[in-house]
């Protein structure tokens, strides 16, 4: 239209104002950035950490012609120090297959048992008793696990060996997942917890009134509605038992070779990489095994919070929360 | 649908007088002299208080069978206090505690020896917002039954098909029976959940402020079917809609708070046209002509 152009007005001094920057317009622009930097940051962490994995791991194969075949299947992890590729003995598997009975030892242990206090805490406890046991689980969860590793070796070894006579004399996966799962629960307890307390209180209501005693209305309504929070919990938990280090050096039994059930002396990726880092030389082919024993921990980790990230996904747009 | 009431009742409407009078020395009101029906459930002096703060107190009235008593009043009298009192509600906030005697066909309810799971069990409840759990229509109304240990898809289905009938939800949600309960509408919803709670067959039904949610044409369907289900259950319903106290309801307890929150009371409780044409405390007077409120 013809007017069009007319219905902007001249720039006058209101506009001319509009258009010239604040005083500190740069600093504000400044602090942005740098908020947005410090969030990439952790973006940067994690690209490069598997980066430097992969790059010190793949020099087993690609510089020191270790066989990749051998790498994976080899039913032994032996971790002496050579630099000759046909005198080195060591497969992942053993030390993959010995996490996955810690962990799956740890949240035989830590589910229910966390799962039930938590349901305690929430639903059956009075205020003041919930407060109490989740500032202790609280603390517990900030405790060193060395020292968890300690009464593991002073109370739960000696046990396991007189009564079972399990892995190398009581030291096993089962004994190091029992430990662990003491590590594993406060965090189950607490984010449980949490998610049940989410759960609206008509939920519970409706529950009650329909006649449910507290064991129906926990186990009926309220642990369906906060699922998503306990599967989180739970993912949380088993991402800290394939992570934990320092339980399973000591209280895993060591033994480098296959395990083919829980109660044999084993010693998981994390204890592997710890035993046998100490002693590899820069030219040795522990050292970029044991990186590549790391990169496949830390996928293994990654993948179970991304999983974790995409059940709790799920739940929130099924329940519409 | 007031045509179906028994003739005890169209008596309670018409010759009305006797509101105040005391039973057997008691400080009862007998919403009139007339009932026929029986007293379900006796109030005696029943209060709640939350933490050291009372908030409603000394309330006695006796509720009859097959009658739908709406309790009115302001927002803070009490009277969401008062109704969780009769099914042991008030059991799952630790802050609350209860004092007096309720009797549910001679059996104080409000006293430990009671077990407030059986209690729920014989006094129902629908609460204000429509809350189904999320799962299938057919598993929300069996939620109840099956929990008290009614099991096999034969018994469970007719269950299951006559309360929806009951409820008045059959004809629309029988091709939506593995249907989210959560997916039917507000109105529907909420039927669902009177649905949920007749499975259980209940004696008595409490419902806290059913329609406040609701549109009107969903309340009015929820206020018929009020009308039709006083005639197998014992109603009692709190609202702040003294309308629909009017239209639905058979007696009325009008509550007031001296400050908000604390010390409720129960001013008048009466038959129902008693209460709004020829009211005898000037507060409830003043209330259900709108001077406040």
């Amino acid at each position: 239209m013809a007017t069009s152009q007319q219905a902007i007005p001249p720039i006058g001094m209101l506009g001319r104002s509009v258009m010239t920057r604040r005083r500190g317009a740069l600093l504000e622009l400044g602090a942005e950035w740098f908020i947005r930097s410090t969030g990439l940051l952790t973006i940067v962490l994690l690209v490069g950490i598997l980066i430097l994995l992969a790059r010190q791991g793949l020099r087993l194969f690609i510089e020191l012609d270790y066989p990749v075949g051998r790498f994976f299947t080899y039913g032994n992890a032996i971790t002496d120090n050579t630099t000759d590729p046909k005198e080195f003995k060591f497969g992942v598997m053993p030390p993959l297959v010995a996490t996955f009975w810690v962990t799956v030892m740890t949240l035989v242990f830590a589910i229910p048992l966390g799962l039930m206090t938590a349901a305690f805490i929430s639903e059956i406890a009075h205020p003041r008793v919930r407060l109490l046991i989740k500032s202790a689980a609280e603390l517990l969860a900030g405790v060193p696990t060395i020292i968890f590793a300690f009464v593991g070796l002073a109370l739960v070894v000696p046990r396991v060996n007189d009564y079972f006579g399990w892995g190398a004399g009581g030291l096993s996966g089962l004994t190091a997942g029992f430990v662990v799962s003491f590590v594993a629960v406060p965090l189950i307890i607490s984010i449980s917890d949490d998610a049940m307390q989410a759960v609206p209180v008509d939920y519970k209501e409706n529950a009650y009134a329909l006649g449910c005693n507290k064991l129906q209305a926990i186990w009926c309504v309220i642990m369906p509605a906060a699922i998503s929070g306990i599967a989180a919990a739970v993912m949380l938990g088993m991402a800290r038992a394939i992570g934990e280090t320092m339980i399973v050096v000591i209280l895993a039994g060591g033994n480098s070779s296959l395990p083919h059930d829980p109660t044999e002396s084993m010693r998981p990726m994390t204890a592997t990489i710890a035993a046998g880092f100490g002693n590899a030389s820069e030219q040795s082919l522990v050292r970029p095994a044991l990186y590549m024993t790391g990169a496949i921990l830390f996928l293994l980790t990654f993948a179970t919070t991304l999983i974790a990230d995409t059940i709790l996904e799920r739940q929130r747009k099924r329940f519409g929360r | 649908m007031r045509e179906t009431t028994t003739p005890g009742k169209q008596e309670s409407r018409d010759g009305a007088q006797a509101v105040g009078v005391s039973l057997g020395g008691l400080p009862y009101r007998p919403a009139h002299s007339a009932e026929t029906a029986p007293v379900v459930l006796r109030l005696d002096k029943v209060g709640v208080s939350y933490g050291n703060v009372p908030a409603v107190n000394d309330v006695s009235m006796d509720i009859y069978k097959n009658r739908i008593t709406a309790l009115i009043g302001p927002s803070g009298c009490g009277k969401s206090s008062i109704l969780r009192c009769l099914n042991r509600m008030n059991d799952l906030i630790h802050s609350a505690r209860v004092t007096g005697s309720v009797y549910l066909d001679g059996v104080d309810i409000n006293s430990d020896a009671v077990d407030p799971v059986q209690v729920r069990r014989h006094v129902g409840m629908v609460f204000q917002k429509p809350n189904p759990f999320p799962m299938s229509v057919r598993e929300n109304v069996a939620f109840g039954p099956k929990r008290q240990g009614t099991s096999g898809r034969g018994p469970l289905n007719d269950i299951v098909e006559k309360a929806l009938r009951s409820a008045a939800l059959w004809d629309e949600v029988a091709d939506k029976m593995a249907q989210s309960g959560t997916a039917l509408s507000g109105g529907q919803q909420q039927r669902l959940c009177i649905a949920r709670v007749l499975a259980v067959r209940p004696e008595i039904i409490l419902m806290d402020e059913p329609c406040s949610a609701l549109d009107p044409v969903a309340t009015l369907k929820i206020e018929d079917l009020m009308r039709e289900l006083a005639r197998d259950y014992t109603i009692v319903i709190v609202t702040h809609n003294m309308q629909q106290a009017a239209r639905v309801s058979d007696y009325t307890a009008f509550m007031l708070a001296s400050e908000h929150g604390v010390n409720g009371q129960l001013i008048e409780y009466g038959a129902t046209n008693e209460i709004f044409t020829n009211p005898k405390d000037k507060r409830t007077e003043d209330y259900i002509t709108g001077r406040f409120g």
